[in-house]
């Protein structure tokens, strides 16, 4: 599990690299992967991988952390 | 566009959004004379998941999403579909950056950032700062908001909703809203506008799809303005909306206390999981549609680049105008969401923050949410009289540019709370004031260093914090113990080891 948690991070930061790519001249022709112009093709894929990743992250993090509140709840000081 | 539907549709709007602020009001622990701050400017932090979901989004995409996106697409072409990337890695900044401010502000009982600020680092100074600066940064942006939209209203209907008249609605509607039912009310009425504005989009992506075919709308593009289907370059323009809008929206005032406003870290993250959906799925990808889709012939003939900034009404005026008048009532939905968090974070911090400190005791509840209401109402005149002024939201823009850029100056000091134990008062302070005016000396002379002026004041804010806090005093091993333990005890090792959650220690003053 926790490897799979690291893996997220890296995915995540992965996919923000790839968006950059078009704006650095790669990824960037004028033809098209399947309806979209190439460097929108780009990044509409990462924003598909990206938003399984904040999906992801309410059973790998966000649950966890609930239960550990339901368990030793924070009271005010 | 005719008068009388835009005014029959804005009545009728309004009437819905006041009886929602109204009952929501009623119903809100204290209403009518709200007895707790907590309440008034919080919700009582039991706000749940679809309305702060709602509320955030709401707030966040302003007359600038219903506007200015669907034009900086018809203008800039897949260039902007960055703008898609970074609004999701508001789901991811939930976790790294809202669950810590959650957990502080229920431990500790705050109320505004401020008050987070001074007690870890122990310093008043330091807190009236990031309140100055929160408020800099939030009073322009309200603004524009209000003449930005009521400008649009005047445009769009061809002067039968004056200038003067779409300032006085919002000012009204808003203040009445702010002042009668606080952040509850605040929060159900963005829910309804939510709702609405959302509404709005998802029928204009279907209505323009149908009305250019399909997705073969790109190959369209292509062929009638084939630079717009390449990207630019441009990298650093991009990477300055990033950190203002996408990185630095977290530590703006009216957002960090929407953290501070769940009811748990659950709600907080069901927000997170919805959040790539909304913010940009729906929010960014479905402007590139509509934006690109103005350049196909037929779609909005009368769109000039000069014009591009109303694409959406304008649509509508050519094929539907009944369905432009509720367009019209949609912008002023953006306009009102967004200011509305805005004014109430303002009034909180100036009450909180700043009153609270001259007084040099603490308020009551009651004294506390009095000053609040008062500072709302002054805030409301304030921003109206100031959109009447004959400047108007023209000379305001480069200034609502710096609002952005003042909410990035205010990460480092936060990161330091939140993350880095290494950061002491001293560099949190020096490094807010050199990064704030280091921007400000790049806007007035007009410096062009390669990275905008948001950009610049980050990394120097950055550098003067990392550098002065090697060589000061470091936060005491209580308070380290009291925020980072707790982060640590919660987040970090009940994930790292995958321990039960029954096994997390309390620690602490917890």
């Amino acid at each position: 599990m926790q490897k799979f948690r690291k893996l997220i991070w890296v995915v995540m930061l992965v996919c923000l690299a790839i968006t950059s790519l078009p704006y650095l001249g790669y990824f960037n022709g004028p033809g098209f992967i399947g309806p979209f112009p190439q460097p929108l093709a780009v990044i509409l894929g990462a924003n598909v991988v990206l938003t399984l990743c904040v999906l992801a992250l309410y059973p790998l993090y966000f649950r966890p952390l609930a239960d550990a509140l339901d368990a030793n709840p924070v009271t005010k000081d | 566009m005719q008068a009388l539907p835009v005014f029959l549709i804005l009545a009728g709007f309004v009437v819905v959004l006041l009886s929602i602020a109204f009952l929501a009001g009623r119903q809100a622990p204290g209403a009518a004379g709200v007895k707790s701050t907590e309440d008034y400017v919080l919700g009582g932090r039991r706000i749940g998941t679809i309305v702060l979901l709602l509320s955030m989004g709401a707030t966040y995409f302003s007359t600038w999403t219903l506007l200015g996106s669907f034009g900086a697409y018809y203008r800039s072409g897949v260039w902007f579909s960055g703008f898609a990337v970074w609004t999701i890695f508001h789901g991811a900044f939930i976790w790294l950056f809202g669950t810590r401010i959650w957990l502080a502000g229920k431990k500790f009982g705050f109320i505004t950032p401020g008050q987070m600020v001074e007690h870890y680092y122990s310093s008043t100074r330091l807190r009236v700062v990031v309140a100055l600066v929160g408020i800099a940064a939030l009073v322009p942006v309200m603004l524009i908001q209000v003449s930005g939209g009521a400008r649009a209203l005047e445009s769009l209907t061809s002067g039968a909703v004056p200038y003067a008249l779409g300032v006085t609605i919002s000012s009204l509607v808003v203040g009445g809203i702010v002042l009668w039912s606080g952040f509850k009310g605040t929060a159900w009425a963005d829910l309804f506008l939510g709702l609405f504005f959302a509404s709005i989009m998802i029928f204009t992506a279907g209505y323009v799809l149908n009305l250019t075919g399909g997705l073969v709308l790109f190959e369209k593009v292509a062929e009638l303005k084939p630079e717009l289907i390449v990207n630019p370059g441009n990298p650093t323009r991009m990477l300055e909306l990033f950190l203002g809008l996408g990185f630095g929206a977290w530590a703006l005032p009216h957002m960090w206390q929407k953290f501070y406003s769940a009811r748990s870290t659950d709600v907080l993250g069901k927000v997170a999981a919805a959040t790539p959906f909304w913010n940009s799925w729906m929010m960014a990808i479905i402007p590139l549609i509509v934006g690109l889709a103005a350049i196909v012939p037929g779609v909005a003939p009368t769109v000039t680049t000069e014009t591009s900034d109303t694409i959406l009404p304008q649509i509508f005026a050519e094929h539907a105008p009944i369905i432009a008048a509720i367009i019209v009532a949609g912008i002023l939905a953006a306009a009102i969401s967004t200011i509305n968090s805005q004014l109430l974070s303002s009034a909180s911090l100036v009450a909180e923050d700043i009153w609270g400190r001259l007084l040099k005791r603490e308020m009551t509840d009651k004294e506390s949410t009095r000053i609040t209401r008062i500072v709302v109402a002054t805030l409301t005149v304030l921003v109206f009289a100031l959109a009447l002024t004959p400047g108007g939201a023209g000379h305001l823009v480069p200034v609502a540019a710096l609002g952005f850029g003042l909410g990035l100056q205010l990460v480092p000091s936060a990161l330091g709370m939140l993350y880095f134990k290494s950061f002491t008062e001293a560099g949190a302070f020096a490094g807010i004031i050199a990064g704030t005016l280091s921007m400000i000396t790049i806007v007035v002379f007009g410096l062009d260093i390669g990275f905008g002026p948001g950009t610049s004041g980050f990394v120097v804010n950055l550098i003067v914090t990392i550098a002065v806090s090697a060589m000061t005093r470091k936060v005491s091993e209580e308070t380290i113990e009291d925020y980072h333990g707790m982060f640590d005890r919660y987040m970090v090792n009940n994930v790292e080891e995958d321990v039960p959650a029954t096994a997390v220690p309390t620690g602490g003053k917890a």
